[in-house]
């Protein structure tokens, strides 16, 4: 039996149906637009707690789109925090590496003058030759810094119009659900990719491509509906949204995941089944959900493990994609496999996907067509692209 | 001298330039191969992978090296030579990202120890 058409696109009429516009993808008016208007307000996710799990501990994130980069820091304190990475003298950076470890105390390599991790200046190299220059009205530049469920997120706005647990809204509620707890980070990629960093994520908000391009890899591990994919749920929540993949009616595992099903967990092999919610546990939509907080991050969710995507846009045309995948901690050798296993079964169709980003992203610079079209099954797609035009216009 | 693989292994010595101690080595291992010389290898290694990770199994994970490292690194190729077997059947697929596009990263995570680098 196939599933009815156009089920999304009744149930979300305010989605609209039409074409959307080239121009979106291509305008670097549009684009600067989007910089102020969505990345300059909006909470943004740099980053997980495991990435700096010591007090002293820090790390680095570029954010090209508003020009800065910015020191994410574990504070004495206990509490995370996040800067402007300039030193207050003469702008320098105050980190130097993508991530490290202090004692407390950052001395800018420059002239040496000391923060310590709640960013006040602490001391000024040759103090008495900066007579006017005091010390309290010099710490590092704060931004605004939360963290949810081990997830660091910062807002560039001056005063954030709503807190993020508000601005996440029921989708705090529903990934909350998830047992994030006794997770250690397994992997993570960074691809710089000539494309737009709204096709960069189209991709990965819809499923509906994997018979398609994922022919040879994913498409076992899902339910084909009549000819075509069907997703298991697609869920809009504001700006945010969740899509549920349907695990297929039977999937036999190749050899390589059944040595691998020996030793470990997080095979493949968690794409085929679907999990049933136990109590207050996480209420799987499928075999694997897929959320989408908007503007640029994604948490994946699956039996057993789950994963992130930031998509940081450079310019109108190019964008940088970490994957950061987060797993139980692997003891043996077994084990370590199974990981590995598993991981290269995410990566390789990842890598598929990234073939066609910038093919996608030159063409559209053609002009040969102003718009391009979105089907029901690519309904969050067209919301992430609706959300950030409500954004431009001023509506949300 | 020490031997390149533990005792019991030495049927796996034909395959050594599959252990490679990076994914991005294994994997340009993976694209290097031709298509007989990775179904060899997977073939030899579904059928004695699972007696090598037993076997590494009595060895604390950070703390293998030499000959226990080569073994551990043998297994860890089958799950990238396994993309050409069970997915691609080829070695080469077309319409692929680069993996020197794709960059590991955790290739230099002190964190993860042992799996970072693995
Ligand atoms: S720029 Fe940092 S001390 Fe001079
Ligand atoms: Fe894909």
């Amino acid at each position: 039996m196939s599933t009815a058409p156009r089920r999304f696109t009744e149930r979300y009429p305010e989605e609209g149906s039409d074409p959307i516009p080239v121009e979106r993808y291509t305008s670097p008016d549009y684009f600067a637009l989007e910089r102020d208007r969505v990345f300059r307000r909006k909470w943004l996710n740099v980053g997980h707690v495991l990435q700096a799990p010591k007090p002293g501990d820090y790390f680095v994130q570029e954010l090209k789109i508003v020009d800065t980069s910015l020191l994410i820091i574990h504070g004495k304190d206990g509490r995370y925090r996040a800067f402007h990475n300039m030193c207050s003298h003469r702008g320098a950076p105050v980190a130097w590496d993508a991530q490290g470890s202090c004692r407390g105390y950052l001395a800018c390599r420059f002239h040496g003058w000391v923060y310590d991790t709640t960013g006040k200046l602490v001391q000024i190299s040759d103090a008495a030759n900066f007579p006017g220059v005091k010390a309290e009205e010099n710490g590092l530049t704060a931004v605004h810094c939360e963290v949810w469920k081990g997830f660091i997120f910062v807002n560039l706005a001056k005063e954030p119009e709503e807190s993020l647990l508000d601005y996440l809204g029921p989708v705090a509620d529903e990934i909350g659900r998830f047992d994030f707890e006794g997770f250690t980070p397994a992997f993570s990629y960074r691809i710089d990719e000539a494309v737009n960093w709204k096709t960069l994520q189209e991709a990965q908000l819809e499923g509906w491509h994997l018979p398609y391009l994922h022919e040879k890899t994913l498409a076992r591990a899902v339910k084909v509906d009549g000819n075509q994919y069907r997703h298991a749920a697609i869920e809009l929540y504001g700006l945010h949204g969740v899509l549920g993949s349907p695990p297929p009616d039977s999937f036999t595992p190749p050899p390589t995941a059944l040595l691998a099903s020996r030793f470990g967990t997080g095979t493949v092999q968690a794409f085929g089944t679907k999990t049933e919610a136990e109590g207050d546990g996480y209420r799987f939509r499928g075999s694997f959900d897929f959320w989408h907080i908007f503007p640029n991050f994604f948490v994946g969710l699956l039996n057993g493990l789950f994963f992130t995507f930031n998509i940081w846009p450079q310019a109108v045309d190019r964008s940088i994609w970490e994957i950061k995948g987060y797993y139980p901690p692997v003891k043996t050798a077994g084990e370590l496999f199974a990981r590995e296993y598993s991981k290269v079964g995410l990566r390789d169709p990842m890598m598929e996907d990234c073939f066609t980003h910038e093919l996608i992203c030159a063409q559209l610079k053609s002009g040969a067509k102003s718009h391009i079209h979105f089907q029901d099954e690519e309904m969050l797609a067209r919301h992430l692209g609706n959300g950030v035009d409500r954004c431009v216009r001023g509506l949300a | 001298m020490t031997a390149s693989l533990p005792r019991g292994f030495e049927d796996l010595e034909p395959f050594l330039d599959w252990a490679r101690p990076t994914e991005l080595e294994r994997n340009s291992k993976r694209w290097s191969a031709t298509m007989e010389e990775s179904r060899a290898f997977y073939e030899v290694m579904i059928e004695r992978g699972g007696a090598a990770l037993e076997y590494l199994g009595g060895f604390e994970l950070a703390a293998i090296e030499g000959a226990e490292r080569r073994l551990l690194d043998l297994c860890l190729a089958l799950a990238e030579c396994s993309a050409t077997i069970e997915m691609y059947e080829d070695p080469q697929p077309k319409y692929v990202f680069p993996i020197d596009r794709f960059v590991p990263t955790h290739d230099a995570w002190p964190l993860a120890g042992l799996g970072g680098r693995a």
